[in-house]
């Protein structure tokens, strides 16, 4: 922008001396020409008066040849045709006399008239005697030359008189002349030297005419190439960047190139993309720049292009830096309108010259661009998670419909099955195998039930709408009568249950269908996964503060990685998955129960084998925080 | 002699089915997990094995495909007996080497047709 304008001012400069110069020359030239009217106006003006002078003096020998002839003449009348004639040309003579006094003579013309005046005075009054004297010839000839005499006075004052008048005029002459020259060589100057100044100005334009085209056509060249690579199709986002920055180094003759990505609150900065045409940065000059160049572009919020860094305040001092770097282009990167990082171009040479500002705007626009692209980048993570999540989710859909078939199917099949033989058989069955097969009916009906509730449970968590009774309940007594339940079930399988339980000291509030819901579905999980002939130990203790619970079993375990995730819904450890179905969804609606208590349930692995199960319930439970039923 | 079939499964509702169908006409042996049909087939030698998918530790592709990895055993009948009814299940543990797939719930005279059918093909 400065240099535009120092071309700009040196343009203004150089038309305003060739105008100065014209101005001048036009004034010269004017002048001279309205000088040169003058003169020659007043030369013209001498030579009319030059004119009358010498018809003076031709008057003055036309009178001289008539007393000539006068004093020749014998007869009277011829002598007074001469009288007359001199009449006539005393009468000229002084009608040209008054009019060269009045029109034409200055001080010193009409000072020498007076010479003049009397001379031809004399020669008048001599004429008038010579008229009276005619008869004397000796007064005649004494009088002809006085006449003589006096008419040479008079021509010879009427001379200096002339010389006089030739003397203003080629005064005028020879001034108008110097003048003429003057100003002539004075406007040839001025024209050669606007001349020069012309051609110069031209030259200058034309250079810079061409310097600009070219710039432009390589700054054309440069976009396009840039256009090139950000449309190319079908790459890989993080790939194009690549190519992007590798591109803009070359155009910038730069070496390394830096994109540096700042945490949202703007303190801890990572290197997001690192290019290096010959070698990658040390680490030193990477934290250096990182710190000092990217946060002094964030406070300045525009482009900083220093050529070198040895006249930099904020480099000059820093040796250890200016061995890896001495130039720097750089300018923060917006996405999404918020301040995302920073953009350096580094080079170890200093820059050739000054950074242009067509280069810092090419370093916007790829600013710019990059913005958007890494934009873009952040929207095709996000799809590619939210695609994940939909697709996790989705096979976890169906898992659990496969699962909730099989679930289903199972009780279903026991009651077909069983219904099926009571109807073949019902004439030759015995009526203890009969009473199997209804028990096995019921029992198959209720787990079929069972499962129907849990999907509706699942319904209401999904809602929000599970509703809990608060009330203070004995703790210890709800579990007992869950093992009560399952003792057969853990007979079957060869489980004997280990329960120690405190004292209930405290009393604690808390839904007992739900609780003794979650206390089900653990030792449920504890007897189908143990391994026979194995113990299920079951553990209750009350602080004051907290009732903890736990299950001990001695069965397949959780793979570490699955112990979060097995509360999760529709969530299995790979171990119980493939190998004992269930729906994924008793551990959630464990979980949800009790964190509607503001209790915690986990699971950590048995070092023993097997998992340990463990919820806790606050003794305290603030009863506004849940939705009541009473 | 009866026949002898193997019923591997780990639901005891579902053995007290099987048992009920086919006691009368087969001799039957229970395993209640994979690893212990495992251990019990190269002794016994059944005839047909009633084998369950869903079973823990060793599910029934797995108990299949080692049965059918055992030279002395790949000829024994094996069908597949799972709640699972989607199609890539059944085609799993075809492709494991079972002989058949049904799915529960299954008709009685169904598992007894297809039971004496694979075991008339195999004696005659």
């Amino acid at each position: 922008m400065r240099k535009q304008q120092r071309s700009t001012n040196l343009l203004l400069l150089g038309f305003g001396l060739i105008g100065t110069f014209f101005i001048i020359f036009a004034s010269g030239w004017i002048y001279t020409l309205y000088d040169s009217q003058n003169r020659l106006q007043h030369i013209l003006y001498k030579k009319e008066e030059k004119m009358l002078v010498n018809e003076l003096k031709h008057i003055l020998h036309k009178r001289n040849m008539a007393v000539l002839r006068m004093i020749i003449r014998k007869d009277e009348f011829d002598r007074d045709d001469e009288r007359i004639h001199m009449r006539s040309l005393g009468a000229e003579f002084i009608r040209i006399r008054e009019k060269l006094i009045s029109e034409y003579f200055n001080e010193s013309e009409k000072k020498q008239w007076k010479n003049v005046g009397q001379s031809a005075g004399k020669g008048a009054n001599i004429y008038y005697k010579l008229s009276d004297l005619l008869a004397d010839d000796k007064a005649v000839a004494l009088l002809f030359d006085d006449l003589v005499k006096a008419q040479g006075d008079s021509a010879y004052e009427l001379n200096k008189l002339t010389m006089m008048v030739d003397e203003e005029v080629t005064k005028d002459l020879a001034e108008a002349k110097e003048i003429n020259i003057f100003f002539s060589y004075l406007s040839g100057i001025l024209l050669v030297l606007s001349i020069i100044s012309g051609f110069i100005i031209i030259y200058y334009v034309v250079i810079k005419l061409r310097h600009s085209e070219k710039a432009l056509v390589e700054y054309g060249q440069k976009i396009r190439e840039l256009y090139n690579i950000s449309s190319e199709s079908g790459v890989d986002n993080r790939e194009q960047i690549s190519h992007m920055l590798v591109a803009c180094c070359q155009l910038f003759n730069m070496d390394n190139v830096l994109v540096v990505k700042m945490d949202s609150n703007n303190s801890h900065k990572n290197v997001l993309y690192e290019f290096g045409k010959k070698n990658k940065l040390s680490e030193y000059a990477r934290e250096e720049i990182k710190s000092t160049l990217c946060d002094f572009s964030l406070y300045i919020n525009d482009v900083i292009a220093i050529p070198y860094f040895s006249k930099s305040e904020l480099f000059q001092d820093n040796c250890k830096l200016r061995k890896s770097v001495n130039s720097s282009i750089s300018i923060p990167l917006r996405v999404n309108n918020n301040l995302y990082g920073i953009l350096c171009f580094l080079k170890k040479e200093t820059h050739t010259g000054k950074f242009s500002s067509e280069d810092c705007d090419l370093v916007k626009l790829v600013s710019s661009w990059m913005g958007y692209s890494i934009e873009r980048e952040i929207y095709n993570k996000k799809q590619k998670l939210l695609k994940e999540k939909a697709e996790s989710a989705n096979v976890a859909k169906s898992e659990f419909l496969g699962n909730m078939s099989h679930e289903l199917r199972t009780p279903m099949h026991a009651i077909l099955s069983y219904s099926g033989f009571g109807v073949k058989r019902f004439s030759t069955a015995t009526d203890d195998k009969k009473l199997g097969y209804f028990t096995r009916i019921h029992k198959s009906a209720e787990t079929l039930l069972s499962l129907l509730n849990n999907i509706l449970d699942l319904s209401k968590l999904e809602a929000n709408k599970m509703e809990y009774n608060l009330k203070e309940n004995n703790i210890n007594e709800i579990i007992l009568e869950v093992i009560d339940e399952f003792s057969a079930m853990a007979h079957d399988n060869q489980i004997a249950f280990e329960c120690n339980l405190e004292e209930p000291i405290y009393q604690l509030r808390f839904d007992a269908e739900r609780i003794k819901q979650v206390i089900r579905n653990l030792v449920s999980n504890a007897i189908k996964f143990s391994k026979k002939e194995t113990v299920v130990v079951i553990q209750g203790e009350n602080d004051g503060v907290l009732f903890v619970f736990s299950i001990i079993d001695q069965g397949i375990g959780i793979p570490e990685s699955e112990l979060i995730d097995v509360f999760e819904k529709f969530k299995q450890s790979s171990k119980t998955k493939t190998e004992a179905g269930g729906t994924g969804l008793g551990l959630a609606i464990c979980r949800q129960i009790i964190q509607a208590h503001q209790g915690k349930i986990w699971v950590e692995n048995n070092p023993a084998g097997g998992v340990k199960i463990n919820f806790t319930i606050p003794v305290e439970v603030e009863s506004n925080e849940y939705k009541q039923v009473s | 002699m009866n026949d002898k079939i193997l019923i591997v499964e780990d639901n005891q509702v579902n053995l007290d089915i099987f048992t009920e169908i086919l006691e009368d006409d087969f001799d039957l042996k229970i395993a209640l997990d994979g690893q212990q049909a495992l251990d019990i087939i190269e002794n016994y030698m059944p005839d047909l094995v009633l084998l369950d998918v869903m079973m823990p530790a060793m599910n029934g592709y797995e108990v299949c495909e080692r049965i059918r990895g055992n030279s002395k055993l790949k000829d024994i009948t094996v069908i597949m007996v799972s709640a699972r009814a989607m199609e890539s299940e059944r085609k799993k543990g075809l492709e494991s080497g079972a002989d058949e797939y049904i799915t529960k719930p299954f008709d009685e005279e169904v598992l007894m047709t297809m039971v004496k059918s694979y075991l008339n093909q195999k004696t005659g």
